[in-house]
């Protein structure tokens, strides 16, 4: 016979090899016979129509969001223990949901491991956002709050941004593929520089399509960089995470989305007085380089040539009008004198002394009174000017 | 990136030509000649700026798919027509 083993040891045997051979798992089943003593320990039951497990849930769990109650159909996620003292084996249970909810969650976490191990979910898939986007396109309800506070959000900060709406349904079964589709569209449409997708905040079934495989692998494929902006404030949906950005609402999303104008207004003003400022320096430091140039020996004597050869011009100018001036007087003189000579032959000269040149009307000169007719007319020139006049009386 | 009109100067392209303007102004290295031509395209990126953020009203499209697969775009007036969600 073989050395006997004592109660504890057995049951230590059973305890290790049961947590060890079970991992933490996910169980659905009826609860039955729930209890909360004042400890604030819960003790339940979860059976099917041919089993009963034992189960236990300590205080610092928490249940949120509904009541335990007897008939419920719930999903537990816990470990297989044993408690020793009864030698019972029972379920440390960590978390409780009714089964609808809890199945999703079970979903979430799948499909969560699942992308994340495909790597949709890298840091480095993250693509930065444009500073200055022209265009922003948003995939949400046409009709919902979300896309009125987008609205309000980029005309206060960014009045000249261009919005792209792509309406789409954001809840019920048609919503993942409507959102992806939207997605697709924006990103064919080509001129949008960031997309916002999301919608305003509701319960765990509103938000659902933002946790939909469709959707996260079109956030996740989009060319374009995505905020996503799902109004919920515990939660992250899976969109939320293959996003390029995380927005906690649609307001939020926009905040992200565009600078505010006024502080971009103030950098171009700042840079403009900088501008303006650098070119004043160059214009003072170029100012100060030309007055020390004109004090310099260099440039006086720069100036000193020019001076010189002012002077020497000047002079040069009065040398030839002197030149000129004498060849000038010279020739009036040798004017004077011709003009002197002829004017003594001219009869005009004999006139400037009083005389009178008299001719008849066929022009001949009168030096005859006896050939002149009384009444006759005759012309009479003098030195300046002429008369007409009547023959009154002849003598011979 | 998706294609862009590129006829139009977009304003991250006048805001950058602002800053090199300053940046080469400031490095003070220029010749008086090159430098006051620096200075006026700094001045004339600075006017785009300006002009750039001013316009002021909001655009707001809706983006249809016809059944061609072609898109149209039909404006809609951002001050009304919603109601809440």
């Amino acid at each position: 016979m073989e050395h006997p083993l004592s109660v504890s040891d057995v049951t230590q045997a059973v305890k290790q090899t049961l947590e060890m051979q079970f991992p933490p798992m996910w169980i659905i089943g009826e609860l039955t016979s729930f209890s909360q003593p004042s400890s604030g320990h819960r003790y339940f039951t979860l059976s099917d129509p041919h089993s009963q497990l034992r189960c236990v849930m300590w205080r610092s769990r928490s249940i949120t969001g509904f009541r335990p109650t007897a008939g419920m159909e719930v999903l537990a996620q816990g470990q297989l223990t044993v408690y020793e003292r009864r030698g019972e084996y029972q379920f440390n249970v960590s978390q409780l949901f009714p089964a609808g909810v809890g199945q999703q969650l079970i979903a979430y976490e799948k499909l969560k491991k699942k992308l994340s191990e495909e790597g949709l979910f890298e840091e480095d898939r993250k693509r930065p956002l444009p500073e200055y986007p022209r265009t922003i396109g948003v995939v949400t309800s046409q009709t919902g709050a979300a896309f009125r506070d987008i609205l309000d959000v980029l005309k206060r900060r960014f009045p000249s941004v261009r919005i792209v709406l792509r309406p789409a349904l954001v809840q019920g079964l048609d919503a993942p593929e409507d959102i992806a589709q939207g997605i697709v569209e924006l990103n064919d449409f080509g001129e949008v520089d960031i997309l916002i997708v999301g919608r305003g905040g509701g319960s765990a079934e509103d938000l659902a399509a933002f946790n939909d495989e469709t959707v996260v692998r079109a956030i996740a494929d989009s060319m374009i960089p995505v905020i996503s902006a799902v109004g919920h404030e515990i939660d992250t949906s899976l969109s939320d995470i293959a996003a390029d950005v995380r927005a906690p609402t649609p307001s939020a999303a926009a905040e992200i989305a565009v600078r505010d104008v006024l502080e971009v207004r103030e950098q171009v003003g700042r840079l403009t007085l900088r501008t303006r400022e650098a070119m004043q320096r160059l214009l003072d430091e170029n100012k100060d380089l030309l007055e020390a140039h004109e004090g310099s020996y260099g440039m006086r004597r720069l100036s000193d040539l020019i001076f010189q050869n002012a002077q020497h011009v000047d002079e040069l100018h009065r040398d030839l009008y002197a030149l000129l001036r004498r060849l000038f007087e010279s020739r009036l003189a040798d004017y004077y004198r011709m003009t002197g000579k002829l004017g003594s032959l001219s009869p005009l000269s004999v006139l400037e002394r009083g005389f009178g040149l008299v001719q008849r009307g066929d022009g001949s000169v009168v030096s005859d009174a006896g050939i002149l007719t009384p009444r006759e007319h005759l012309h009479i020139r003098f030195a300046k000017g002429e008369a007409t006049c009547r023959v009154e009386k002849i003598k011979r | 990136m998706p294609k862009k009109k590129t006829e139009e100067t977009t304003f991250e392209a006048a805001l950058e030509q602002l800053e090199i303007a300053v940046n080469h102004l400031e490095e003070g290295a220029l010749p008086l000649s090159e430098a006051l031509k620096v200075f006026e395209e700094g001045l004339k990126a600075s006017n785009q700026c300006r002009s750039l953020l001013e316009d002021a009203r909001q655009q707001v499209e809706v983006l249809v798919r016809d059944s061609d697969g072609d898109f149209e775009l039909v404006a809609i007036d951002s001050n009304k027509g919603f109601a809440d969600e």
